[in-house]
């Protein structure tokens, strides 16, 4: 019967759905984002000298982001005069779903990935990731809003500009490990991570994808003291809720990237019996710690300018990828075997 | 395109800016004051002099003792009253927490104004709360002092005050160093203060700039140095001036001021006359006219009263600094380059206080 | 050099607000934590009943025209009555009061539903409502202390002791 075929064809699947559902997918992702909220400003707070949430919630006032949540639902959705009122409503989601696709990529275990990406996986991941941007620039472009409109060309400004950067630096450790797949990327950096051979790639990247990712100092397009709130301006109610998830899907997807391209992964001893277990313990844990250090930023440091953001990359970082990217193929050209003395391929 | 700078961003204040840019160059700045307007200089002539201290304080209610100084001043200058030197130390050293809680502010309000969400205006906030519990001892209350009424002071200093004062300024110095250290040497910040908003001495000279923003842009005169009022003629203190005239120069203009401030509320506390705080003045003040001047932490104010014999003034106009400092803002992009990104850096590094630019 | 000056711009602060995210947060949490004031605080104003002598002299040097002297039946003259809505607790109907009837505690809490509370009548005046009744969740009242150049925070008073 139907239902025995279901029930068949998910048992047969059972490890995919638990994937796409689970771990390393869709709870993963909205249960980081409500975490990484309640951290940050609790963190925040505390670098202020404040105590931050309380009340909500016995401990630490963790409801209190559920709470503001519920808040957001109840509110008038506004619609601005002259949109497109169904891509007005349609973008935000379209934007959240589009950039968490790029986690499906993400080695979580040699064994444990969505989708391995017939061996280009990283290729596959800034594919997805780009995708985003596009976004963003319609979200701010049909909110017919002076501020929108800034915030969008900024969006495309950065994005642009530290995309490439980025891509280069990855490329260097492609190189490096020989293939374009992530778990062999990661495999190869089982006696030492990329970070200490890939140094100068390692600081082009980490500054690209936060520029990426829209942190402190690059939040330029949503630059609140400047444009408001850049893009997502006119947005009112449950969708600016799904606006300002978005701020922290990209944070997830890239902080994963740049643990696996440069920190080693899931790679780390064996600590719990088993071995999948143990690796998801190492990635989360060094993902953890790349976040708690990302988050900091907001609070020392103030916002680059426009015209600064893009003088570093193209200037400063661009070159400095290119470097990267040379020396790494001179060097895996002429002098293989040193990269086999620190494991790699 | 035209765009409005204000009043729903985060820290426009009760203020707007219409900017005329391309992309993202500012052609053309209009600051559009009046939000806050309450005609302060009605209220004080339908005011006898003793009940004037109140809402002449509401001009600024961050440096509140200095206006109120100018106010207080003119009185005494027509009734022709002699403060007695107790009261003046007594008054120099709250006008110094005042500007201490003052500079205080601005300095987390250009951290704010940089962008990010930074640590320090928090910190500032924190930290001006010391000044504000020694006000409260001294004078009663935290922000609005009230203290000053013409022939002297309300109260006297209590007992323990000094202890406390002192050990509040051996805790800020240190925190000074910490502001240094994590946001005036803060690399980014000098990236996004330095070479902004560059005001040439000139310019500053000639458009009128007032206080800080004067000094920033290399121009020496402080109305504490040039005419000495009440106990600063005694006291010794530097006057702070920077050459480079940018937006970072103002910053360090301010905080090298509370450095300076500290020095003066120590000298005036060790140094404080015995005798009395206050002496009496009548209720009805002789026809006449004067026009005094306070350096306020924003600049010179010019206090005009003119009196006609009754127990309220005829007519009093306030020259304030925050106004003649939003002028020089909005002929900035005449001289200067400025993108949409600078205009809450520049504004808040001439700090105005849109209370008192309305009145 | 400038490199070195660079990197030292940048960890320099980042360390100096990590230090800052793991000390002790300045606030308090007001509702059940309060900051003790000084003596002399201008807060709330209240009237010794008896010492009145219905001169006016508040009312007339008021500057908010927040006093108003009104009559009571039963009593030879008027006495003051005061809208906290107008006051800004300057207090110098205190300062003049040639019998010290008026006074000032450090009660700041005066928050009401309805705007007519705000205006105290003299009997109300005459019998301020003590803090603890006004916050009931008070534990315990603070003053902020600098000891070895760090701020601390010391227990004046908890309530169940003063109780």
């Amino acid at each position: 019967m139907l239902i025995d075929e279901i029930l068949g064809w998910i048992k047969l699947n059972l490890k995919d759905l638990i994937q796409i559902v689970l771990f390393p997918g869709i709870a993963f992702i909205l249960i980081f984002a409500v975490a990484a909220t309640w951290f940050e400003r609790k963190y925040l707070a505390h670098s202020m000298l404040r105590i931050g949430p309380l009340h909500t919630g016995r401990v630490a006032g963790w409801l209190q982001i559920i709470a503001d949540f519920i808040k957001l639902t109840g509110k008038e959705v506004i619609t601005p005069r002259n949109v497109n009122v169904f891509l007005f409503n349609l973008l935000p989601v379209l934007s959240v779903c589009t950039s968490a696709i790029a986690v499906a990529f993400i080695p979580f275990s040699s064994d444990w990935i969505i989708y391995e990406g017939n061996g280009i996986s990283l290729l596959l991941f800034f594919a997805a990731a780009s995708l985003t941007p596009y976004i963003t620039l319609m979200l701010g472009w049909i909110s017919n809003n002076k501020y929108s409109i800034i915030g969008a060309m900024r969006v495309s400004y950065v994005y642009i500009s530290a995309e490439i950067p980025a891509f280069l630096a990855a490329m260097g450790v492609a190189i490096m490990a020989g293939s374009f797949s992530l778990i062999d990327i990661v495999e190869a950096q089982s006696r030492i991570p990329f970070l200490i051979p890939q140094i100068l790639g390692f600081i082009v990247f980490f500054i690209a994808f936060l520029a990426e990712v829209e942190r402190v100092p690059f939040d330029i397009p949503v630059a609140e003291q400047e444009i408001v709130a850049g893009w997502r301006t006119e947005y009112s109610g449950i969708n600016f809720g799904v606006t300002m998830m978005m701020d922290y899907i990209p944070l997830c997807t890239w902080t994963l990237l740049f643990v696996t391209l440069y920190l080693g992964g899931y790679q780390g001893p064996l600590i719990f019996a088993s071995q999948t277990l143990s690796n998801f313990f190492w990635i989360l844990l060094k993902f953890s710690l790349v976040i708690v250090v990302i988050l900091l930023f907001r609070s020392v440091f103030p916002r680059l300018r426009m015209d600064q953001t893009l003088r570093l990359t193209w200037k400063y970082l661009t070159p400095a990828a290119f470097l990267n990217l040379i020396i790494t193929a001179i060097i895996a050209y002429y002098y293989p075997d040193l990269f086999g003395l620190i494991g790699a391929s | 395109m035209i765009i409005s700078w204000g009043p729903q961003h985060p820290i426009s204040g009760q203020f707007r800016i219409i900017l005329e840019t391309d992309g993202e160059n500012v052609l053309k700045l209009t600051p559009d004051i009046g939000f806050t307007h309450r005609g302060i200089e009605k209220i004080l002539e339908n005011r006898t002099f003793l009940q004037g201290i109140v809402p002449v304080e509401r001009l600024s209610m961050l440096d509140t003792a200095n206006f109120l100084l100018a106010y207080v001043r003119a009185v005494e200058e027509i009734a022709e009253v002699d403060v007695p030197p107790r009261a003046k130390y007594i008054r120099t050293i709250l006008c110094e927490i005042s500007r201490i809680n003052s500079h205080l502010y601005a300095l987390g309000l250009i951290a704010e104004a940089c962008g990010g969400y930074p640590a320090i205006f928090l910190w500032t906030v924190a930290d001006r709360e010391l000044f504000l519990d020694v006000a409260e001892m001294l004078t009663g209350t935290r922000w609005s002092y009230s203290f000053f009424i013409p022939g002297g002071v309300r109260r006297d200093i209590p007992s323990g005050f000094k202890e406390k004062v002192l050990e509040v300024l051996d805790y800020f110095e240190g925190r000074l160093e910490t502001y240094r250290d994590s946001w005036l040497e803060n690399e980014l910040f000098k990236r996004r203060a330095r070479g902004v908003g560059e005001l040439p001495l000139d310019k500053a000279v000639t458009l009128g700039a007032a206080g800080p923003t004067l000094r920033g842009s290399g121009f020496r005169f402080d109305t504490r140095k040039d005419e000495p009022y009440e106990a600063y003629e005694d006291l010794d203190f530097k006057l702070v001036s920077m050459e480079e005239g940018d937006s970072y120069a103002r910053t360090m203009v301010r905080y090298l001021e509370m450095v300076e401030s500290v020095k003066i509320i120590r000298e005036a506390i060790e140094n404080i006359p015995e005798g009395r705080f206050r002496v009496r003045v009548p209720m009805r003040v002789p026809e006449g006219e004067a026009y005094v001047r306070v350096e306020t932490a924003r600049g010179e104010v010019g206090l005009h009263m003119i009196t006609d014999g009754s127990i309220k003034p005829y007519r009093v106009k306030i020259n304030s600094p925050s106004l003649r400092n939003l002028y020089v803002l909005s002929r900035m992009p005449e001289f200067s380059r400025l993108l949409v990104a600078d205009v809450p850096v520049v504004l808040w590094s001439f700090d105005p206080w849109f209370l008192d630019a309305d009145r | 050099m400038s490199v070195i000056r660079f990197l030292r711009g940048i960890i320099k602060p980042y360390i100096i607000v990590f230090k800052h995210a793991i000390s002790k947060p300045h606030t308090i949490k007001y509702p059940y934590e309060r900051l003790m004031f000084s003596d002399g605080y201008r807060g709330r104003i209240s009237l010794r009943f008896e010492k009145c002598i219905g001169c006016g002299l508040c009312s007339r040097t008021c500057p908010n025209r927040a006093i108003e002297m009104v009559e009571i039946e039963g009593e030879k003259h008027s006495f003051p009555q005061i809208n906290f809505g107008r006051c800004s607790f300057c207090c110098l109907c205190v300062d003049v009061c040639p019998r010290g009837a008026l006074f000032s505690d450090e009660v700041v809490e005066l928050s009401v539903i309805k705007r007519d509370d705000l205006i105290y009548h003299p009997y109300k005046l005459s019998n301020p409502q003590p803090l603890e009744s006004i916050l009931k969740d008070l534990k315990k009242t603070i003053t902020v202390q600098i000891e070895d150049g760090r701020l601390s925070y010391t227990l004046l008073r908890r309530r169940e002791e003063n109780v």
